[in-house]
């Protein structure tokens, strides 16, 4: 037995380790891995239903049909063309393709066969009756959720003049979009613009923003550039070279004859109104190179906002009126910055390509964003957003041309650009969804506010 | 005494000393060569090394001004090179197409389901099966016995459903987190659901839609298998329906 005795804390480290071993061993069940991520646990408590966790669904955007509307045959058209531009520009819908539907249109008037829609993948439907009687238009809408029934969960009518047709489908489109995601929507908004209008001139257009009824605000004979809406979207700021010099100007929306309100020597050009409309940033040389000014509505300047050697220039303000981001070389390449409203701390915002420029702040975004124009290895013109806290960078465009000058929707669920494609783009924010708004040339879009 | 003398001994001792004389000539005359063959390459000529050169004026440079002179050729610049600063970097690009076509395989719960199965008949690290097949050559390979937690019929109908539920981002991400739900099933022995109904509702009849949905997109299931036909044709199934666990 003594013999045996050194072997004995041996013996009990080895009995230990076997005990633990087997205490701890998970029974076969347990020791396999579940389906990665969203397999949860599936238990049986007495004899009850077995219960089992389903979780990370896919995201999707809504599948919306919009069958032409029934009735006057043309006004039907322009109404279904609006409805399905408003939804598919919206950035929440998929408006599917009406070749695909199986539903007899006439025999289901205003209702739904559901399986017939369910059929072609429709999550909802949007159903319209247009008639023009005695030069009045009387429109009524269904809005349904198949998911709901075959009940609409959505009605509305409309009446008024023929030439209406569209401002009813725009109105249709926004209670749709206020329905199914208590958003509002930017159907009733405009898009101011720059385009050439002859030999050597070019003028300031504004159209809807669906590319729709554009006419132009001035007509000078002369190069007018660089629109800009006032926030009250009652008037637009512009730079014109009517009297030789760059100098800034405003036009209200019914045109006339425009207001010179700032002329310092050098160039007035880039304006952006501050969101209470009380104060505009522009960019102005009166002291030998580009600097950021910020000048009273009426001209007057307030403050110098940048002072370096360097060119500063492209101003515009943040939503909350508290910050401006700007473009400037100061660093050897233009980048986009931002500063305090006051000029104070100015920071570098982005770090990535060696020519960012054209800033311009979303108004509504969840994290506040700045879209820019960005020119990549290839010398390409693009379109990015960046997030200005985290500065996470979003490419909304990649070998679509030239694309330019972006500009957001009021609502922030939408971006507008000029493109090398041809006229100006809409896009999604996340660069998914891209229509072409207006065919014609067209430079420097300016997404006007809502029309109240 | 005087021992006798060993027969041969004398020629023994003379081949001893002439192998020994050999061995030690044979090492002098190596070592001879080898310091003669050493000593003739390092007795080659240096072809030449030069150290330094110096240029050498002679008087004062001449004015050559006067001469006519005439600016040199163009040359062809090349693109510009985007010289990224210090803190640049590239910018980022988009996704292909064929790119985004191809999807994670662990995206999807049912590529993840088949890949467990496939660890487990592989007998790979932390699977519990055999390298042997068994069972319905049409089913799971494995059989259905357990793996991960429950039966495999369970998971099969977990992954399913998850992969039929698609939730529209109409509603937002924010209410997506928020809402919870629950909805119960009955399948038959066919692998039919012939009963659903919403247990739980989140209170978005919307997002209480997409389940049932999710549900009506899975509606001819796999039969159930034996360790699981009695519970699920008679008790039924409920799923917790949320945006993560």
């Amino acid at each position: 037995m003594r013999r045996l005795l050194p072997f004995l804390p041996a013996a009990v480290v080895a009995v230990t380790v076997i005990a633990l071993i087997l205490g701890s061993e998970p029974s076969p069940a347990a020791a396999a891995d579940p389906p990665a991520g969203q397999a949860g646990q599936t238990g049986q408590t007495g004899k009850g239903p077995v219960v089992i966790d389903v979780s990370g669904p896919r995201r999707d955007l809504y599948k919306m049909a919009v069958p032409r509307l029934i009735g006057d045959p043309d006004t039907a058209n322009l109404m279904t063309d609006a409805i399905s531009g408003d939804l598919a520009s919206s950035g929440w819908f998929k408006v599917l393709d009406p070749h695909s539907f199986l539903a007899h249109l006439e025999t289901e008037g205003l209702g739904i066969q559901l399986q017939d829609w369910r059929n072609v993948g429709a999550e909802g439907v949007s159903k319209g009756r247009a008639v023009i009687s005695a030069g009045e238009l009387s429109v009524d809408f269904k809005l349904y959720e198949l998911g709901r029934g075959a009940q609409p969960v959505l009605e509305k009518s409309y009446k008024g003049a023929a030439n209406e047709a569209r401002k009813f489908a725009h109105a249709w489109s926004a209670e749709v979009v206020k329905y199914m995601t208590g958003e509002d929507s930017f159907f009733d908004t405009q898009i101011a613009f720059a385009a050439p209008s002859g030999a050597g001139t070019k003028d300031i257009f504004v159209m809807d923003y669906d590319g729709n009824g554009a006419r132009r605000l001035t007509q000078n004979g002369s190069q007018n550039i660089l629109p800009t809406w006032s926030p009250s979207g009652g008037q637009v700021a512009f730079t014109s070279f009517l009297r030789g010099n760059p100098d800034l100007y405003t036009v209200g929306l019914g045109g006339g004859r425009p207001r010179r309100i700032a002329s310092y020597s050098g160039i007035n050009i880039g304006a952006s109104y501050a969101p209470d409309g009380s104060r505009i940033a522009v960019t102005l040389s009166q002291d030998g190179n580009p600097e950021i000014y910020l000048l009273e509505a009426t001209g007057k300047i307030i403050k110098r906002l940048t002072d370096n050697p360097f060119i500063d220039s492209s101003p515009n303000w943040s939503p909350d009126g508290n910050r401006i981001a700007f473009v400037s070389n100061r660093y050897g390449s233009p980048q986009v910055w931002v500063m305090g409203a006051d000029g104070s701390g100015q920071t570098r915002l982005t770090r990535r390509g060696n020519y960012n420029q054209e800033p311009a702040w979303c108004p509504r975004c969840p994290v506040p964003t700045v879209a820019f124009t960005a020119r990549d290895e290839r010398l390409n013109f693009d379109i990015f957003t960046i997030a200005v806290d985290s500065g996470e960078l979003v490419r909304i465009t990649e070998n679509q041309g030239q694309n330019e000058h972006a500009t957001w929707a009021p609502t922030g669920r939408a971006l507008a650009f000029a493109s090398s494609r041809g006229g100006i783009w809409l896009s999604s924010p996340d660069g998914k969804v891209q229509r072409q708004l207006y065919h014609g040339n067209a430079t420097t879009p300016a997404w006007g506010p809502a029309r109240h | 005494m005087h021992e006798p003398e060993r027969p041969g001994g004398r020629q023994m001792m003379a081949l001893g000393l002439v192998a020994t004389l050999g061995i030690h000539g044979a090492l002098i005359l190596g070592v001879v060569i080898g310091g003669w063959h050493k000593g003739a390459q390092a007795a080659q000529p240096v072809l030449g090394q030069v150290v330094d050169v110096q240029a050498v004026k002679f008087g004062k440079p001449r004015d050559l001004s006067f001469l006519p002179h005439k600016a040199p050729p163009k040359v062809a610049q090349p693109k510009p090179k985007i010289a990224l600063t210090q803190n640049d970097q590239a910018l980022p690009r988009l996704k292909t197409p064929e790119e985004q076509e191809k999807r994670d395989p662990t995206e999807d719960p049912l590529e993840r389901l088949k890949a467990l199965g496939r660890k487990f008949n592989t007998g790979e690290e932390g699977s519990t099966g055999s390298r042997e097949e068994e069972g319905d050559p049409n089913g799971l390979k494995g059989g259905t016995a357990t793996v991960g937690r429950g039966p495999i019929y369970y998971q099969h109908l977990q992954a399913a459903v998850q992969n039929a539920w698609v939730v529209p981002t109409t509603i937002s991400d924010d209410d997506l987190g928020r809402l919870k739900a629950q909805a119960c099933i009955k399948i038959n022995e066919a692998g039919k659901i012939v009963e659903s109904h919403l247990s739980q509702a989140s209170g978005n009849e919307r997002f209480d839609a997409t389940l049932l949905e999710a549900i009506n997109r899975i509606q001819d299931f796999e039969p159930p298998t034996p360790d699981v036909r009695e519970v699920v044709t008679s008790q039924g199934v409920c799923m917790n329906f949320s945006k993560s666990r």
